[in-house]
């Protein structure tokens, strides 16, 4: 996907973002308009920052949105074409073993950080996320893995837990 | 009394576990600057969960050794490997790899890192003088001059560090900003955007996005990497012909020094800007014959890019310590370090902790000596590192993210927000929007947040006084002619005259 596709898709995200918090902005103010705080004012409440990027977000969203369709004669047919571009890619994309293997890589490191660290301590859940990433990148052969994530974990347990008597996770 | 704190400064320094620290600081920083992919940021970033245990003057001496290592360890596997270790060091490969592949690649470094200390030495000057000159004149802001400073040091830091649009800079900005508004609010304590999530209440941590915004984007790029590239040996330094080329080019080395400093000084805008802008400086102002020759070799080239990328260490440093606004990403980090360490940087430094700028300047300086001594001695071993592959180093990189954003608060929580914004961070760099302006923004929403509301508080509700106080109209008035400039209003009125 080209950068000026990008940024048309993106556009559309930010300037949904941007209303949500103006939105949300705006009813942090109301929240606060009644009791216990009673303040009446938009711009005394906390909602006010919030909701005031909100409206810059979706205004230069706008501005990112032109600026991809800048040069279009007939914008119906451009913003149609563009959106037949992103299907497509995302059709390409399904069938790209390098986003497969990019997304197992960030789906190990998310259980390392979500799972292996709240169920193990700290030096197994690491011995057995660097094995199992080092096998999955295919980085070495699988005892060269093994002991290089038996060094590392070692070694920085001894250095952050002994040295410098960090409590870790 | 300044000579005072500067003779306790130096006691410290030279304290032995301080001097280790610092040797081990440095060294850390160069190994970390040279390896493509780990900036100075994210050495910074990680060492401030680290230092967290540290006394805290032994902290301060790792963090801002470990930035002046990063910096000028760059240069070192941009001349041998012709891939920067560092955005700082773009520019000298220009002409430090030529330099390398005609054999003189010992030459090159030895001039990357002599140039690295003068510059970082030279900016040390600028910090003692300009820091308590800005600090008296940040005296006179009130609430309403601080939220817009905040928003001005946003804005130009999304314009300038925008390859594409200036709008991609400053919606990242605004985006930084949002993410900033999480938690309770200074004023009223009021909950925003945390979902009933007791973690959120608290807001979220500086040091957690930093690490997954900076680090992560590396690490995912490395499983891609293919590790074929080729490292040139380093030859020797040819140390006589080095001081010679040195001697002959102290003007460039002060002229980069001073535009580095100018650089730093921007908030956000960093020492890759510094470099380009002080190579280019020195190109264009050498005889057409010379000219030719950058870019294919020329020792200047490497002087001035690496005088100018380091001088931005001390500039970046000055806004951080007299309005507390970061002039550089790793600068960025650096203020979250002060304020973890009790340091609180802005205004009223001088009053509050005046002995705190001498430390920082000795620090700079004394670490800008013993990288230089460390890059010259150890550069035949350290510049074996660049031969680990990525897909060994770069996993074992991440459990350290993990641990550096744990140790902030000792919750597993930091590390799940490390991964967000990690994801986040990959998302922004493929989109192109540039990461500085999105760290500034969380950094420095909580003072514009807090500086409005209070401001608003005052006035009851009125914007009124932007428009009544002589600063707040010179803030406005940059801030709207700035967004009009990019907006490309100007030159349409000048195109409907002519």
């Amino acid at each position: 996907m080209d950068r000026n596709t990008k940024d048309f898709v993106f556009s559309f995200a930010l300037a949904a973002l941007g209303a949500y918090f103006a939105i949300e902005g705006f009813s942090i103010y109301k929240r606060v308009a009644g009791p216990p705080f009673k303040i009446e004012k938009l711009s005394l409440s906390p909602g006010f920052l919030p909701f005031v990027l909100g409206i810059l977000l979706v205004f230069f969203s706008v501005l990112l949105f032109i600026s991809t369709m800048k040069g279009e004669k007939d914008f119906g047919t451009a913003f149609v074409e563009r959106w037949k571009v992103v299907g497509k890619w995302f059709a390409d994309a399904s069938r790209n073993k390098e986003y497969y293997f990019t997304i197992g890589a960030v789906v190990i490191m998310f259980i390392y950080s979500y799972l292996l660290l709240s169920v193990l301590p700290f030096w197994a859940a690491s011995l057995v996320f660097l094995v199992g990433i080092f096998l999955y990148l295919k980085a070495g052969v699988w005892w060269k893995s093994i002991i290089v994530a038996v060094a590392a974990v070692v070694l920085t347990v001894v250095i952050f837990k002994y040295c410098f008597n960090a409590a870790l996770p | 009394m300044a000579l005072q704190y500067i003779s306790t400064a130096f006691a410290t320094v030279f304290q032995p576990m301080n001097l280790l620290v610092m040797c081990l600081s440095t060294l850390a920083g160069l190994v970390m600057g040279m390896l493509p992919g780990l900036s100075a940021t994210m050495a910074i970033a990680l060492l401030t969960g680290l230092t967290y245990n540290f006394p805290t003057q032994t902290a301060i001496i790792a963090l801002l050794s470990i930035y002046v290592g990063a910096i000028s360890g760059g240069c070192q596997s941009a001349i041998l490997l012709n891939i920067p270790g560092t955005p700082a060091s773009a520019a000298t490969a220009l002409d430090g790899h030529p330099l390398a592949k005609q054999g003189r690649g010992g030459l090159a470094i030895f001039l990357a890192t002599t140039s690295s200390f003068l510059g970082t030495f030279l900016s040390v000057i600028f910090v003692m003088t300009l820091t308590p000159v800005l600090t008296k004149l940040a005296l006179k802001f009130t609430s309403w001059e601080f939220f817009l400073l905040s928003i001005f040091g946003i804005l130009i830091c999304g314009t300038i560090t925008s390859t594409e649009s200036q709008i991609k800079g400053w919606i990242a900005g605004i985006l930084g900003l949002m993410v900033s508004m999480i938690g309770l609010d200074s004023v009223n304590t009021v909950a925003r955007f945390s979902y009933g999530n007791v973690n959120m209440m608290s807001g979220i941590q500086l040091i957690p996005v930093m690490i997954g915004l900076f680090g992560f984007p590396e690490i995912l790029k490395a499983f891609k990497l293919n590790n074929d590239e080729q490292v040139i040996p380093s030859s020797k330094f040819e140390a006589k012909e080095g001081f010679r080329l040195m001697g002959r080019n102290m003007v460039k080395v002060i002229r980069s020094a001073a535009i580095g400093v100018g650089v730093g000084i921007i908030p956000g805008v960093g020492e890759d800007t510094a470099g380009w802008l002080s190579y280019w400086a020195t190109k264009s102002l050498s005889p057409e014959e010379e000219k030719k020759t950058f870019g294919s070799g020329n020792p200047r080239g490497v002087i001035s890019v690496e005088a100018g990328n380091n001088a931005c260490i001390g500039g970046a440093i000055i806004p951080v310590l007299s309005l507390a606004v970061p002039g550089s990403a790793p600068a960025a980090v650096l203020l979250a370090a002060f304020y973890m360490h009790g340091y609180r940087p802005g205004p009223l430094l001088m009053t509050e902790s005046p002995s705190f700028l001498y430390n920082v300047c000795i620090y700079i300086a004394i670490a800008s000596f013993c990288t230089w001594l460390l890059a010259l001695v150890l550069s035949k071993g350290t510049v074996k590192i660049l031969g680990i592959p990525k897909k060994y180093l770069m996993p074992i990189i991440y459990t350290l993210c993990v641990i550096g954003s744990y140790l902030i608060n000792y919750n597993m929580f930091d590390v799940k927000v490390m991964f967000v914004f990690g994801i986040f961070g990959t998302l922004l760099t493929s989109l192109h929007f540039p990461a500085a302006p999105f760290l500034l923004g969380v950094i420095l929403g909580p003072m514009c947040d807090s500086n409005l509301r209070r401001a608003l508080n005052l006035s009851d509700g009125s914007l009124a006084p932007l428009v009544q106080r002589p600063i707040c109209i010179f803030f406005l008035v940059l801030i709207v002619v700035m967004i009009l400039a990019q907006l490309g209003v100007f030159k349409k009125l000048m195109g409907k005259k002519a």
